[in-house]
C-alpha cells in the first residue's frame, strides 16, 4: 500500500464533502468513510495485518490521521449545516434600525376616555350606571327639579324647545327623577350623557356638551357622606394629594347647595393661569337633595335624605388634558384624536 | 356685583378690626358669594362678587354687610332711615294703584325748590367705582341708595306731568314712551307702567321716560320708591330687551319693607348736599300689608339629620338671629319666621342651609357612607365595549359629531321631511334639525379632515340619532363608520399595504362585529340616495332593517377633496344588543389533519359567488370543511365576459387522515356538479 492511495482517499472525501449539502448527505458520506463495515477509511485499517511488519506501525499512523481529519472535517461541515439552516430564517436585512411595520390602534374619543373614568370610579364605590333620553319633557327637565315656570334657570333662550312640548335635556339630573319614580331607596346610581343649552360656541361653550351625574339617596345619608364620596371620587379622578373645597352655591334641586373646587394640580394651590391665581378649580355642583323632589317621586322626606353631584365632562377634559379650545372636540380631526 | 370695601366700612368697621379686602375675599367666598375679581381703585379695593339668583338681598352693600356682621360676630352701623321732618303746603300730588297685585307698595314723596348741580365727590367716587358714571347730584342719589341699601329709586321732573297725579297701570294698546336711553320703547297690555293723568312716564321697575327725566332745569322732583310684581318686571325686560341695576333687582324679588326706608334715605341725602330745597311733609305710601312668610319649625334633629354633625342650639339660635329671622322656641325645637328680605327661606332646609354656611361647609368632617351596594355597568356596556375594542383593533378612532343639523345635509342623504325633528329655536339654520343619521356629520369631519391634509382617515361614531313618527320623537343609538385611504399605513418593505380600504374590508368588519355579538346578520343588495348605484348592502336580523354599507356616491364625493373612495356603515345598536353574548364553549378539536385541493375554473361574470358557494354546498359533502377564494382573476387571456376563480377546498375526516387522492376525488365530484349547475370551464 502506498501513501498515494491514502492520499486518493483524502481527495476523493474532499470532493465529496463539497457536495455534502443536507443531514442527510452527512450521514452517507460518514458512513462511506468511517462506517466499520465498509467505510473506506476502516477498511484499509482493517488490511493492516497484510502489510509488512515494519511498514505498520507508520501506516498505522498515517490512517489514525486520516481517520482523525476526516471525522473533524465532517464535525465542522455539521456544524456549517445546522448554521445555514439557521441561517435561513435570517430575514432579508440584518439592519434592524429600519423603520418597524406600524401597528394601529385607533383611540376613544377624549370625552368617553374621560366619561370611562368617571364611570370606573363610580362603579368601584357601588354605584349603578344608568342613562336616559336626549329628549325629554318639560316636567322631567325642569319641575319635577324644583324649577318653576317663572323660574330664571328657565329662561327661554337658554333651552332648545321641538315640537310637542319636548325640548332637549339641559342637564343629566331628569334621569335622577326618572329613577325615583321607578324604584324604592336605597339607590346610588351614575348618569353620563349628552345634554344642550342655547349658549353661544366659544373656546369653553358649545349647544351640545356632557354631563356626568351622580344620585345617592338612603336612610341615613348626610352631608358629611356628600363630602367624604365626593373627595373619595376626586382623588381617584385626579391624585391622591387633591384637596377639595365646597362653597355655599344656589341650586334649585338641592339644599344645602354647593360648589366644589379642586385644590390646581399644576401650581399645586401657589396660583397660576390654569386656576387663575387662586389655587382652586371649580368642577363640579353638588348639595343634599331638596325635599320637593322626593314629593314629587313620593319618598317619605323625613325618612331619607340624599345627595347629587353633577359636573360637565367637557369642561373637565379640557383642564385635565391641556385642551385649549372646546370646538376641537367636535371637530374630530384626526391628529387630535389620536392623542388621546 | 361690584362691592367696595371702603363702602363697607360704613355698615361694619372692617378696619377697625384690622379686617383687609383679601381676608374679607376669603370670608365672601367661604359663605357663598364668589369672588370674581378684585379691583385696585385709589386706595380703595372692588370685589366683584356673584350673588346667585336667589339672594335678591345682598344686591346692596346692606346685604353683603348683614351677611359679614354674622360672619365677623358684629352689629352693623345702620344709616339714619326714619323719615326726615317735611314742610307743609306744598304741592301735592295723587297716587292710583291699579294694578294691586303687579304693585304691591308704592311709596313717593316730593321735593321742591331744587338744584340740580354737580354730584359731591364722595359720592361720585363712590359710584365710579362701581362702574357708573355720575349724571347729576339726585339721579345719582337714586342710583347711591339702590347699591347702599338695595332700593330701586326713580326722581321725575314733577313739573312735566301731565297734572298732579300717579296712576299705576298696565299700557294701553298702541302705547308708546321714549326712554332716557333715547330709544322708542313699544308697549303693550301685559305691561306695568308709571303714568301720569293721560301718558306713561316709566317703564315700572324698568326703566324712565326721557321726557320727565330730571335735568339741569328740574327744580320740583318727585321721588318714587316702590316694590313691583318680579314675574311682571322680568317678563317686561325682556320683551323690550331692557335689562337695568333697577329690573335685575326687581325681577329677583326685592324686599317690600325697603321702599320707604328708600325713600327717606334718598330724601336724607338729598337735603344733605341740597340745604334750600323743600321737602313735603306727606309721604305717599299704598302699602296694603304683605303677606306674612308662614313660619318654619326648626328641629336639632333635623339638622343632624342632614349635615351629619351636632350643632349646638346656641350658634343655630345665634346665627339665624343675626341674619335676620326671629326665633321663639328652645331645646333643639323653634319656630322660625323669616324676615321679609328673604323670600327665598321657605323650608326647614333652606334655614338648614344658612346655619350650615355660616356655620362653615369646611367645619364638616367628610365620611365615606357605607352601603352593601354594588356597581354594575349598564346592561348593554359589554357589548359596547366589545363593539369599541373591534373597531380601535382595526385602526378606526372615535369621533363626536353634533346632534344637530341642517335640512341641506338631510336632504343629501335623502332623508324624508316628514321624519325630520326641527329646533323651535335654533342657534342657527346649519343647526336648525336633529340628525336623522349619524352619516352626514361624520362625512363633514371627513371633508375637515382631507382640507387639512389628512387623507387616510377611519372614523366610527356611537352617538343618538332622532327622527318624528305620528308626532313622537324617537331616539335611537347607532353606530357610524367611514374610511378612506389605505387601509393600513404605507410601509417600505409590505407591498400589500397599499391597498385602499374598500367595500369588503367594511363587509368583513361587520360580519367580524356580527359574530363579536353572536348574531347572524342577512346582507342583501340595496340602494340609497347616497351610495354608489350597485356598491350597497343591506343589514338584516331576523327580518328586521339594521343598517347599511356601502360606497359613498360620487356626487357626495367630489366635494371631500379624496382620490380614494369612501366607503360608510350604519347600525341601529338598540337592535344589535338584543341578543345575549355567548359565553364560550369548547368543541373538539380535530384528531387529524386536514388536505387541501384546488380547482380553477371559468364562469360567467354574471354569476355572483355566493352561487358558487350555495351549488358547493349543496353537495353536502360533510369531509368539506372550507372553501377558501384564493385567487379572482379578470384579465388578459381570458374569454370576454368570463372570470377566474381558484377555490382552496379543505377536508377532514374525523376518524383518519384523508388521502391528497381522496381529498382530489372530492373536488372533483365539486367541480363536476359546478360544470352541471354554473356551466363552468376548466381554465385552458
Amino acid at each position: 500500500m502506498r501513501s498515494d492511495e491514502l492520499e486518493n482517499i483524502w481527495n476523493k472525501f474532499e470532493e465529496d464533502l463539497s457536495k455534502i449539502s443536507s443531514p442527510q448527505d452527512l450521514i452517507e458520506a460518514r458512513d462511506k468513510y468511517l462506517s466499520r463495515g465498509r467505510g473506506l477509511v476502516s477498511f484499509q485499517l482493517r488490511q493492516l495485518g497484510s502489510i509488512p511488519k515494519d511498514q505498520r506501525p507508520q501506516r498505522g499512523r498515517l490512517l489514525n490521521e486520516l481517520q482523525n481529519r476526516v471525522s473533524k472535517a465532517l464535525a465542522y461541515r455539521k456544524e456549517e449545516l445546522v448554521k445555514e439552516e439557521e441561517a435561513i430564517e435570517v430575514p432579508v436585512t440584518r439592519d434592524k434600525t429600519l423603520p418597524s411595520i406600524p401597528v394601529e390602534m385607533g383611540h376613544i374619543h377624549p370625552l368617553r376616555k374621560l366619561a370611562r373614568e368617571m364611570e370606573e370610579i363610580c362603579v368601584g364605590m357601588g354605584f349603578e350606571l344608568l342613562e336616559g333620553p336626549e329628549v325629554e319633557t318639560e316636567y322631567y327637565n325642569f319641575e319635577a327639579l324644583n324649577i318653576p315656570e317663572e323660574h330664571p334657570a328657565r329662561a327661554e333662550q337658554d333651552t332648545f324647545y321641538l315640537p310637542g312640548q319636548m325640548l332637549l335635556r339641559t342637564h343629566t339630573s331628569p334621569v335622577q327623577i326618572r329613577t325615583m319614580e321607578r324604584r324604592r331607596p336605597p339607590l346610588r346610581i351614575a348618569v353620563p350623557g349628552r345634554v344642550f343649552r342655547r349658549d353661544t360656541v366659544d373656546a369653553t361653550h358649545s349647544p351640545m356638551f356632557h354631563q356626568f351625574e351622580a344620585l345617592v339617596v338612603d336612610e341615613g345619608i348626610n352631608f358629611a357622606h356628600l363630602k367624604g364620596t365626593l373627595e373619595t371620587f376626586l382623588k381617584a379622578l385626579f391624585s391622591e394629594s387633591t384637596q377639595i373645597r365646597l362653597r355655599p352655591s344656589y341650586f334649585p334641586f338641592v339644599e344645602p347647595g354647593a360648589e366644589v373646587d379642586i385644590s390646581c394640580h399644576f401650581c399645586k394651590g401657589k396660583g397660576c393661569r390654569v386656576c387663575k391665581q387662586t389655587g382652586w378649580i371649580e368642577v363640579l355642583g353638588a348639595g343634599m337633595v331638596h325635599p320637593h323632589l322626593f314629593q314629587e317621586v313620593g319618598y317619605d322626606a323625613t325618612r331619607y335624605t340624599g345627595f347629587a353631584w353633577g359636573m360637565g365632562i367637557d369642561r373637565l377634559a379640557l383642564l385635565k388634558y391641556q385642551i385649549p379650545d372646546m370646538r376641537l372636540f367636535f371637530e374630530n380631526d384626526i391628529r387630535f384624536l389620536q392623542q388621546f | 356685583m361690584k362691592v367696595s370695601y371702603d363702602w363697607l366700612c360704613d355698615f361694619l368697621d372692617f378696619r377697625e378690626i384690622g379686617t383687609g379686602p383679601e381676608q374679607l375675599a376669603t370670608v365672601l367666598v367661604k359663605i357663598g358669594f364668589s369672588v370674581e375679581a378684585l379691583e385696585e381703585i385709589g386706595n380703595d379695593i372692588v370685589f366683584d362678587l356673584e350673588i346667585s339668583s336667589n339672594r335678591p338681598d345682598c344686591l346692596s352693600h346692606l346685604g353683603i354687610a348683614r351677611e359679614l356682621a354674622v360672619h365677623y360676630g358684629m352689629d352693623l352701623c345702620i344709616p339714619d332711615l326714619t323719615s326726615p321732618v317735611g314742610q307743609q303746603g306744598l304741592e301735592t300730588f295723587s297716587i292710583s294703584v291699579l294694578e294691586r297685585e303687579l304693585c304691591p307698595r308704592y311709596t313717593a314723596r316730593l321735593l321742591q325748590n331744587v338744584s340740580v348741580k354737580n354730584t359731591p365727590d364722595w359720592l361720585k367716587k363712590r359710584l365710579e367705582k362701581l362702574g357708573h358714571r355720575s349724571i347729576n347730584n339726585i339721579v345719582d342719589i337714586t342710583n347711591y341708595v339702590m347699591f347702599h341699601i338695595g332700593q330701586p329709586l326713580h326722581a321725575f321732573d314733577f313739573e312735566k306731568l301731565n297734572s298732579g297725579s300717579i296712576v299705576v297701570r298696565r299700557a294701553c294698546s298702541g302705547e308708546t314712551l321714549k326712554t332716557i336711553d333715547g330709544s322708542e320703547q313699544e308697549l303693550d297690555e301685559d305691561m306695568l307702567m308709571i303714568c301720569d293723568s293721560k301718558n306713561p312716564i316709566a317703564i315700572a321697575g324698568v326703566m324712565g321716560g326721557l321726557e320727565t327725566e330730571v335735568g339741569r332745569g328740574t327744580s320740583v322732583v318727585m321721588l318714587e320708591s316702590a316694590y313691583f310684581d318680579p314675574l311682571q318686571v322680568r317678563r317686561t325686560s325682556k320683551k323690550l330687551g331692557l335689562n337695568t341695576e333697577s329690573s335685575y333687582r326687581f325681577e329677583r324679588g326685592s324686599d317690600v319693607e325697603l321702599p320707604l326706608l328708600g325713600l327717606n334715605l334718598a330724601t336724607r341725602l338729598i337735603r344733605q348736599t341740597d340745604k334750600d330745597c323743600q321737602v313735603s311733609k306727606s309721604v305717599h305710601d299704598t302699602y296694603h300689608g304683605d303677606k306674612k312668610n308662614g313660619c318654619i319649625t326648626l328641629t336639632a334633629n333635623r339638622i343632624r339629620q342632614v349635615i351629619g354633625v351636632e350643632i349646638a342650639d346656641e350658634k343655630v339660635n345665634g346665627i339665624l338671629k343675626s341674619l335676620g329671622f326671629s326665633m321663639r322656641g328652645n331645646q333643639g325645637k323653634w319656630e322660625v319666621f323669616s324676615p321679609s328680605f328673604r323670600k327665598d327661606v321657605r323650608l326647614e332646609e333652606d334655614l338648614i342651609e344658612e346655619v350650615l354656611r355660616h356655620y362653615g361647609y369646611d367645619q364638616i368632617k367628610s365620611v365615606f357612607p357605607r352601603s352593601r351596594a354594588v356597581g354594575s355597568y349598564q346592561k348593554h356596556d359589554k357589548k359596547q365595549r366589545k363593539i369599541i375594542e373591534i373597531m380601535l383593533a382595526q385602526g378606526f378612532s372615535e369621533a363626536i359629531t353634533h346632534s344637530f343639523t341642517s335640512l341641506e345635509k338631510e336632504r343629501d342623504f335623502g332623508v324624508e321631511e316628514t321624519r325630520l325633528v326641527t329646533v323651535e329655536n335654533p342657534l342657527s339654520e346649519e343647526h336648525s334639525l336633529l340628525r336623522t343619521s349619524l352619516l352626514p356629520g361624520l362625512l363633514q369631519s371627513i371633508r375637515r379632515n382631507s382640507y387639512r391634509g389628512n387623507k387616510r382617515l377611519k372614523l366610527f361614531e356611537i352617538g343618538k340619532v332622532f327622527w318624528l313618527d305620528k308626532q313622537n320623537i324617537n331616539e335611537e343609538t347607532r353606530l357610524g363608520i367611514v374610511a378612506s385611504g389605505l387601509n393600513k399605513p404605507f410601509h417600505w418593505n409590505v407591498p400589500e399595504n397599499d391597498e385602499n380600504f374598500s367595500f369588503f374590508h367594511m363587509k368583513g368588519l361587520i360580519r367580524g362585529l356580527m359574530e363579536a355579538l353572536n348574531q347572524n346578520a342577512l346582507l342583501e343588495n340595496t340602494c340609497a340616495s347616497f351610495i354608489e348605484e350597485g356598491h350597497g348592502v343591506s343589514i338584516s336580523l331576523a327580518g328586521k332593517k339594521l343598517g347599511i354599507v356601502g360606497v359613498l356616491t360620487s356626487h357626495l364625493h367630489q366635494s371631500l377633496r379624496l382620490s380614494s373612495p369612501v366607503i360608510l356603515a350604519e347600525l341601529s345598536l338598540d337592535i344589535l344588543y338584543s341578543k345575549e353574548l355567548l359565553e364560550p364553549c369548547f368543541l373538539n378539536l380535530a384528531k387529524y389533519p386536514f388536505v387541501e385541493s384546488d380547482i380553477s375554473f371559468i364562469i360567467d361574470r354574471e354569476i355572483n359567488f355566493k352561487r358558487i358557494l350555495k351549488t358547493v354546498q349543496s353537495l353536502d359533502i360533510i369531509e368539506l370543511q372550507g372553501i377558501d377564494l384564493v385567487d379572482r382573476y379578470k384579465g388578459p387571456g381570458l374569454p370576454s365576459g368570463k372570470i377566474n376563480y381558484t377555490l382552496r377546498l379543505t377536508f377532514e375526516n374525523p376518524e383518519r387522515t384523508l388521502t391528497q387522492e381522496e381529498a382530489n376525488g372530492f373536488s372533483q365530484k365539486i367541480f363536476s356538479e359546478l360544470v352541471d349547475i354554473l356551466a363552468i370551464q376548466p381554465r385552458l
